[in-house]
C-alpha cells in the first residue's frame, strides 16, 4: 500500500505542475461530488481505512472536539445507510468544509515510523 | 591524598555569558560527564509536580531531532542521558567519551532551547513515565515518610511534593511556561568532569545554550521558614516506618554531617537499629532525617531507644575524621564540592524535632510518648 506521505508527495507534484493541475483538480472535484460521501455527511478523511496501527495512533492524537465530530459523522452516515436516505442539502458536507483534519497526524506518525525503521537498519562503519 | 584532592581548586567562570561554567579535567580518563543544573526543582514550582513533569519532558522531541534519534545517536557514540529532579534543581546529565563533547553540549542545548513540547507527548510519554516514578517511589514507605517530614517542616518551598501525583491539574501549557521561566542563562549552571574548561566554554558559546534568554536566577537567597515539634501520621499498606527530622541552618551543617556519619558507623551503638540516616543539604537550609523501618510493634521500641539516647548529650567528635574522609570522597564526584570545618564539632543533644509515623499507625507511638 502506498503511504500517505507518498500520496501527499504526488499531489504536491500535481499541484506544482500547471498542466497536470488543470487536468487533475477538476477531475478530483468531479470525482468527490459523484462519490457521494458528502451527501451522507462524511468528509474524505473519514473514508481512510482505519484498521491500521498508524491510523489508530492518529485517532488517539486527534483533539477531543475533532474526535467527537468524526464519531458524529460516522453515526450520521450509518443512519443514512440503514434508512436509504441522503441528508437534506443543508446538512450535507460542503466542499469547503471537506478539509483533511486527520492527514497532518498521519504524516507525522508516518515520519516517526520511517525514522524508526531507518534507525533500526542503520549501518555504522 | 585526600587532603590534596580537597585543596584542588576548580576554576569557575561566569564572565560574559551569565551562566556559571565549571569544569575539572583529569588527563588520564577517557570518560567525561556533563551536568546542567537548572534552579527549577520542586521548591520553585508554582503547581505541585511541575518540576517533575518538566524533568520528564527533557530529552523528548526537539525541533532539531526526535527523541528516538537522540537516544539512538547517543547510544552509537557510547553515551547516555539522564534527567532527574530534586527539591533544589532539575539536573540534565550526560556521560560520554571525551571526544564526543560537542555533540552532547549541543544535544543538551537543544533540549533546553528547542524542546518542541508536542501535544501528544504529554499523555503518551511524559505522564506514564511520571506515574511510573511516583508508583515506584510510593512503594517505599521511607519515601512517604520523607515527603511528609518535608511538608510538615517547611510548608511550601522545600515542603512541596517532589513528584507529580495528579492532585493539582497541570496542562501542557503550564509545563511550557515553567520551562520558559527556568531555562534561562542566569538560572543554569554547567558542571563538567573530565572536560577541559576552555573546551567547554568554547562549545557552550557555539551551542544553543548561549542563545537561551538571559532571564534571572531563581536561586533562593533567604532561608525558608521552618517549623519544629510537629507530628504527622499516615495510614498506609505495607511495612511501617517512623522518622524524625530536624531542620538545620547552614551554619550548623558541619555538626549534622558529623552526626549522620556517627549514627551510620559502628561508632554508635544505635547504628544497628537505625535503617536510614540522611542529611539533606539544600540551598539555604538543611534537613536531617532518620528513619526506622520494619514491623510496627518492633520499631516503636527502637525509635523510643533512639530518641532517649540522642536526648542525652553525646560526644560525636569521634566521627570527625570519618566525616572528613567521607566528604573528600563525596567531593570527588559531587557537582559542587562541600567545604565545612568539622574539627569544631563536639557534642550533640537532640532538642525539638518533627516526627512522622507511616504504616500501621495504631501500633506506632505518638511524638509525646517518645
Amino acid at each position: 500500500m502506498s503511504s500517505f506521505t507518498s500520496i501527499v508527495k504526488a499531489s504536491d507534484f500535481i499541484l506544482s505542475t500547471p498542466i497536470l493541475k488543470s487536468v487533475f483538480v477538476p477531475a478530483s472535484k468531479f470525482f468527490c461530488d459523484y462519490a457521494g460521501y458528502r451527501q451522507i455527511g462524511l468528509k474524505l478523511d473519514d473514508l481512510i481505512h482505519e484498521e491500521t496501527p498508524i491510523v489508530q495512533k492518529a485517532l488517539t492524537r486527534l483533539p477531543k472536539h475533532e474526535s467527537y465530530a468524526r464519531n458524529f459523522r460516522t453515526l450520521t452516515a450509518a443512519q443514512c445507510g440503514i434508512t436509504h436516505h441522503l441528508l437534506p442539502a443543508k446538512d450535507q458536507v460542503k466542499p469547503e468544509e471537506d478539509k483533511p483534519y486527520l492527514l497532518p497526524y498521519l504524516l507525522e506518525i508516518e515520519a516517526e515510523a520511517f525514522e524508526r525503521d531507518e534507525l533500526d537498519n542503520i549501518k555504522v562503519n | 591524598m585526600l587532603s590534596r584532592r580537597l585543596a584542588r581548586s576548580i576554576p569557575t567562570s561566569t564572565r560574559g555569558y551569565a551562566t556559571k561554567i565549571q569544569a575539572a579535567d583529569h588527563e588520564s580518563g577517557k570518560i567525561s560527564s556533563l551536568t546542567v543544573k537548572v534552579n527549577g526543582g520542586s521548591r520553585y514550582q508554582d503547581k505541585d509536580g511541575l518540576a517533575h513533569l518538566l524533568s520528564r519532558f527533557n530529552f523528548q522531541n526537539t525541533r532539531n531531532r526526535s527523541a528516538l534519534r537522540l537516544t539512538r545517536e547517543s547510544e552509537l557514540l557510547g553515551g547516555e542521558f539522564k534527567s532527574t529532579v530534586t527539591r533544589d534543581g532539575i539536573y540534565l546529565s550526560a556521560n560520554f567519551l571525551k571526544e564526543s563533547l560537542p555533540y552532547f553540549v549541543n544535544a543538551i542545548g537543544d533540549v533546553l532551547y528547542k524542546s518542541s513540547f508536542k501535544e501528544y507527548e504529554f499523555p503518551e510519554t511524559v505522564l506514564p513515565a511520571a506515574k511510573y516514578d511516583l508508583s515506584l517511589a510510593l512503594a517505599n514507605p521511607t519515601f512517604k515518610a520523607n515527603e511528609l517530614l518535608h511538608s510538615i517542616t517547611y510548608r511550601g518551598d522545600l515542603g512541596n511534593p517532589l513528584l507529580y501525583d495528579g492532585v493539582s491539574k497541570i496542562s501542557l501549557q503550564d509545563v511550557k511556561e515553567y520551562a520558559n521561566k527556568v531555562y534561562t542563562r542566569n538560572n543554569i549552571e554547567l558542571h563538567g568532569k573530565g572536560i577541559n574548561q576552555k573546551d567547554l566554554e568554547g562549545f557552550f558559546r557555539d551551542s544553543t545554550l548561549s542563545k537561551l534568554p538571559e532571564g534571572s536566577s531563581l536561586l533562593s537567597t533567604k532561608a525558608p521558614k521552618t517549623f519544629e515539634g510537629v507530628e504527622s501520621r499516615l495510614r498506609s499498606v505495607g511495612s511501617s516506618t517512623v522518622g524524625i527530622a530536624i531542620p538545620v541552618k547552614t551554619a550548623d551543617f558541619a555538626t549534622y554531617e558529623v552526626l549522620s556519619n556517627y549514627l551510620t558507623s559502628p561508632l554508635s551503638e544505635l547504628s544497628s537499629i537505625i535503617s536510614e540516616v540522611k542529611f539533606n543539604k539544600y540551598n539555604q537550609s538543611g534537613l536531617f532525617t532518620l528513619f526506622i523501618n520494619g514491623e510496627a510493634s518492633s520499631i516503636s521500641e527502637k525509635i523510643k531507644t533512639v530518641v532517649k539516647t540522642l536526648k542525652k548529650s553525646t560526644d560525636i567528635s569521634t566521627a570527625n575524621k570519618l566525616t572528613t574522609a567521607e566528604l573528600a570522597l563525596a567531593n570527588d564526584t559531587a557537582l559542587e564540592p562541600l567545604t565545612f570545618d568539622v574539627s569544631k564539632v563536639k557534642d550533640f543533644k537532640l532538642g525539638k524535632f518533627n516526627y512522622v509515623a507511616v504504616g500501621d499507625v495504631n501500633k506506632l507511638p505518638y511524638a509525646d510518648e517518645l
